[in-house]
């Protein structure tokens, strides 16, 4: 599997299962991903916010304009079925490749 | 965390992707940077840090849109698609409520659609569909054209001119069409029919054999091995499709043809009885002579060579060789024609201008249905006024109705396909043996995709008119008139339009029938110069060890002495060939003593003939004598001619006596015989010389492939004495096989089969017209009679005599009617004009026909008025009003 696929990917993976919970605007998907890895991962919104337009298309994700608790309008996503397959796969397909590479790159 | 407020932003106005991305990056750089000041940093390092992150805004704006417009075009193709199907589901729910015109609408389109898909598919087969040939449009036949006159075949010198053009053609073939040849060893001879051709052939077509070779140059030398390539309809049926027939030899007149190849399966549609292709072998004499004109020739063009080039080039060909002969006429020329059209030939033409009448049958039957739904608009008026007020856009209401017609017309098409399936079985059955290709005719996917392209287009002509209307403007007046109707509805130009219009084209299409009608009778009344009834014909071949002429002469002597001696024979005659069986041998010829020049000389067909073949065909004899026995080879040169060809020759002047100069020989005429129309019916007779068949020269017995047809008139059914007939012409020899057997009125009946197809096939389609068309009428003048049966009653409660309502409703129902007869008969004018090559003894604009076709129609539709006029004057003025 060519490297930039396995980072998308990840990413997907990481920012559906930050949406698996409740419907998240960008910004709090990405503090979701910085508390759950101590601020390890850090996703730049560069990354983010056009992987959440393709997951949009292809209807992985929906999205709402919302208010937020402050009272603010935000675009808020949530998760799809489709997106719940896509998630459940992209983290069978991770945990495998990190099975395969885990005996390689840190031997016993 | 923030909760969203669920609510959907579909109602609202889309806002566009910019703005969209816009909003959300600024709320998340605004986020980022209450974050930072909170963790202390200053307001304005925070916004450079919060906007730093994103990298590149522009490219990552840019980025995010275009996922978003994806999203949104896939979005409203989605919506679009979710309103049709709603219209369809909501069209098909309607349907169901009133199946009574679901039903008449459908089976109607299904009618129109299935005959139009069935002529789409013969038309299709014949003349659209590719020949199975690599690169077949640059596959050419040449067409001589001598002193105006179109000819097919080429002298040997010729063909040498147009191989040399190699400049034009990679590859010239020349081509006997119609060779034969005599399988021994067999039980009963045989004779399969096929073609002569020259080693090129099959690399013009650019074709190669399935099973085994094509033919090689060394196949072609004058000598060489006797080889044949055989089709695969015969390897299948003769040979059951055995792959070891390839090195088997066939015994032809005692002579082993070895078979070298099998042709491919589609190779045959080009012409089901070529059983075999055999090498031509041209002698270098042959090939440098400027006599006999046999051949065929075709070519494949050299690259990069237009048609108009391969034209010019053969041009150029034909005039050079007409140079090296002087004697000959210099007022030649030649043009090359795509091979597909020659086959085609004019039935491109016969098919187009069947599909246009089966075009507007299907027009007509639009119209009916569009009608019904007018009629089925103004009654849902009031409830398409309410659905208006309740919001639907006005195109919202117009899709509506259109997808009611598109679900009727892609009903009425599915019908329609399996109606299709059966009415080209029916015909190619009905069809007239020799339509190149017909038999391939079949519901395919091209004639599928075109049926689907016709549905659409008739849903659109049968849902536009009603729906514009219904949708239009008027719309609002029909909640106010309580549902009676659709507002102006006081006079109807929109329905007496469809009415008008539908008259129309039945009138175009029955006087086009019509015409064809009468030509048909024009045809049956024309006396073909000879008794049809009571004659049997069938051809005979001498083997090739024939080789002496009077031998052949004696043979075919004792050959026509056992025939008349059968039972049942009256007469019996022999003649090189039989009339209407487009086989004509010509020549050009002029009177003793006269010079004339090759373009003064005059041009008559010649055919040689037994004793008695006049009075065995039933033809007038003029003047002189018939042949006798004794005009033999050893006799003086004698012939009779033909009336026509004695008016040509010394007009007002007693031919017999006198003597002509022919094919470089001098003889008597000793008789004139009536004429006979050789060519066809709807042609005027040929001139045509006759010469006795025992003074035929070697060169021509030769020719002919020393074939003669034996004509008998018998006395019991001509096919009842065949068996006797074969075994008589057996017992003088046994190898002398029968071909092409049959009576002279099957030949006579099978040269009008083209015309009489043509005549029913537009007849059948002007009576289905006429049917469609009453129809539209009675629905139309029944419709006003019931929408204004208050109207009536009012009328007649205020002192209206049932005389006033009658003509009131007469008046309504006629009035269009006279219009459409009156355009129809325009339209037929202009039209009928198409039909002119296939007309004989009646003018395209002949009036007669008009003028029946114009009565006919509007008798019917003044029948079609009259059953619901007569309802009209029986309304009672109390119950009319009451029922308001």
């Amino acid at each position: 599997m060519p490297a930039t696929d396995r980072l998308h990917g990840t990413l997907d993976a990481l920012v559906l299962k930050a949406l698996s919970a409740e419907p998240l605007h960008g910004f709090g998907i990405l503090r979701w991903i910085a508390e759950r890895t101590d601020d390890v991962v850090q996703v730049e919104e560069g990354s983010l916010y056009p992987a959440l337009y393709r997951m949009e298309r292809d209807g992985w994700l929906v999205a709402e304009w919302g208010v937020t608790d402050q009272g603010r309008r935000a675009k808020f996503y949530s998760i799809t079925a489709k997106g719940r397959r896509q998630l459940n796969a992209e983290t069978r397909e991770l945990a495998s490749f990190i099975a395969a590479i885990t005996p390689v790159l840190l031997p016993a | 965390m923030p909760r969203a407020r669920t609510f959907s932003w579909s109602f609202l106005r889309r806002p566009r992707v910019e703005d969209e991305v816009d909003d959300e990056f600024a709320f998340h750089v605004d986020m980022t940077m209450q974050m930072l000041v909170a963790q202390g940093s200053s307001p304005d390092d925070a916004r450079a840090e919060a906007v730093r992150r994103f990298g590149n805004m522009a490219v990552v704006s840019a980025e995010c849109q275009h996922f978003g417009r994806q999203r949104d075009r896939s979005r409203s193709r989605a919506e679009y698609m979710r309103e049709l199907l709603q219209d369809i589901t909501f069209s098909l729910r309607q349907l169901r409520r009133t199946p009574g015109f679901a039903i008449t609408a459908i089976v109607t389109l299904a009618l129109g659609i299935g005959a139009t898909a069935a002529v789409f598919s013969a038309l299709y087969a014949v003349v659209l569909s590719p020949l199975p040939f690599a690169n077949a449009d640059r596959v050419v036949q040449f067409e001589g054209i001598r002193r105006g006159s179109p000819e097919e075949t080429f002298t040997g010198a010729e063909i040498s001119a147009l191989r040399a053009r190699t400049d034009a053609f990679s590859y010239v073939a020349a081509v006997r069409f119609g060779a034969g040849l005599t399988l021994t060893g067999l039980d009963v001879p045989e004779v399969i029919g096929g073609m002569l051709v020259s080693a090129d052939y099959l690399r013009v077509l650019g074709v190669s054999p399935q099973v085994g070779r094509s033919f090689v140059d060394s196949d072609d030398h004058p000598g060489a091995p006797e080889v044949v390539i055989i089709s695969d309809r015969y390897w299948k049926t003769r040979f059951n499709g055995e792959k070891s027939i390839i090195g088997r030899t066939l015994l032809v007149e005692d002579e082993r043809y070895t078979v070298i190849g099998v042709m491919p399966a589609d190779f045959d549609a080009l012409g089901a009885d070529n059983q075999f292709w055999a090498p031509l072998r041209m002698s270098a004499e042959q090939l440098a002579s400027h006599s006999g004109r046999s051949l065929s020739v075709i070519a494949r063009l050299a690259p990069g060579v237009t048609l108009a080039r391969a034209s010019e080039a053969a041009r150029a060909a034909v005039r050079l060789t007409a140079e090296k002969n002087p004697k000959a006429t210099q007022d030649v020329s030649a043009r090359a024609r795509r091979y597909i059209d020659t086959i085609v030939g004019d039935y491109r033409q016969r098919l187009l201008i069947l599909l246009g009448a089966v075009g507007l049958v299907l027009l007509i039957a639009c119209v009916n249905v569009a009608n019904l739904l007018l009629a089925r608009g103004t009654v849902r008026a009031r409830e398409l006024a309410i659905r208006a007020a309740l919001g639907a856009g006005r195109g919202r209401l117009i899709r509506q109705l259109l997808a009611e017609s598109l679900v009727l017309a892609l009903a009425g098409a599915t019908l329609g396909v399996a109606i299709a399936f059966g009415l080209v079985k029916v015909l190619v059955s009905l069809a007239p043996s020799g339509v190149p290709r017909l038999q391939h005719a079949g519901v395919n996917g091209v004639v599928l995709a075109f049926t689907f392209v016709v549905a659409i287009v008739c849903s659109v002509v049968i849902g536009l008119v009603p729906s514009l209307r219904t949708a239009g403007p008027g719309l609002q007046t029909s909640l106010r008139e309580g549902g009676r109707g659709a507002g102006g509805a006081r006079r109807d130009p929109l329905r007496a339009f469809l009415v008008a219009t539908e008259i129309a084209l039945a009138m175009t299409l029955l006087t086009g029938s019509g015409l064809l009608i009468r030509t048909a009778i024009h045809l049956q009344e024309v006396n073909p110069g000879f008794k049809s009834t009571n004659l049997m014909t069938a051809r005979l071949l001498l083997p090739t060890r024939y080789r002496d002429a009077a031998l052949i002469a004696r043979t075919y002597d004792q050959i026509r002495t056992a025939a008349s001696e059968v039972p049942g024979v009256q007469h019996a005659a022999l003649v090189s060939m039989v009339p209407l069986t487009h086989n004509q041998l010509a020549t050009s010829l002029a009177p003793e003593g006269r010079t004339l020049s090759a373009d003064e000389r005059i041009n008559t067909d010649f055919r040689y003939t037994s004793p008695d073949y006049f009075d065995t065909m039933g033809m007038s004899f003029i003047d002189g004598r018939d042949f006798d026995r004794t005009d033999d080879a050893s006799a003086p040169k004698v012939c009779i001619i033909s009336a026509a060809l004695a008016k040509k020759l010394w007009p007002g002047e007693r031919a017999v006596g006198k003597r002509i100069e022919v094919m470089s020989d001098k003889m008597t005429v000793v008789g004139v015989a009536g004429d006979v129309h050789d060519a066809a019916l709807s042609v005027p007779p040929a001139p045509t010389l006759y010469m006795p068949f025992q003074q035929t020269p070697a060169g021509m017995w030769a020719a002919t492939s020393r074939s003669l047809v034996l004509v008998t008139r018998t006395v019991p059914r001509p096919e009842t004495i065949l068996p006797a007939l074969r075994k008589a012409v057996m017992s003088v020899d046994a190898s002398v096989p029968l071909a092409d057997e049959g009576s002279m009125s099957d030949i006579l009946s099978s040269s009008m089969a083209k015309s009489r197809f043509n005549m029913m096939l537009l007849a059948t389609l002007g009576v289905i017209a006429l049917v469609l068309a009453s129809i539209g009428v009675y629905g139309v003048v029944a419709y006003f009679v019931s929408q204004r049966t208050r109207e009536i009653g009012v009328r007649m409660a205020l002192g209206a005599a049932p005389r006033d309502i009658w003509r009131l409703v007469l008046n309504r129902g006629l009035r269009p009617i006279v219009w459409g007869a009156i355009a129809g008969t325009v339209l037929s004018l202009l039209t009928t004009r198409l039909l002119r090559e296939q007309l004989f003894g009646v003018a395209p604009n002949d009036p007669t026909t008009l003028m029946v076709v114009g009565a006919l129609l509007l008798g019917v539709a003044v029948l079609a008025t009259i059953t619901p006029a007569r309802r009209a004057m029986r309304v009672m003025p109390s119950s009319a009003l009451a029922a308001e």
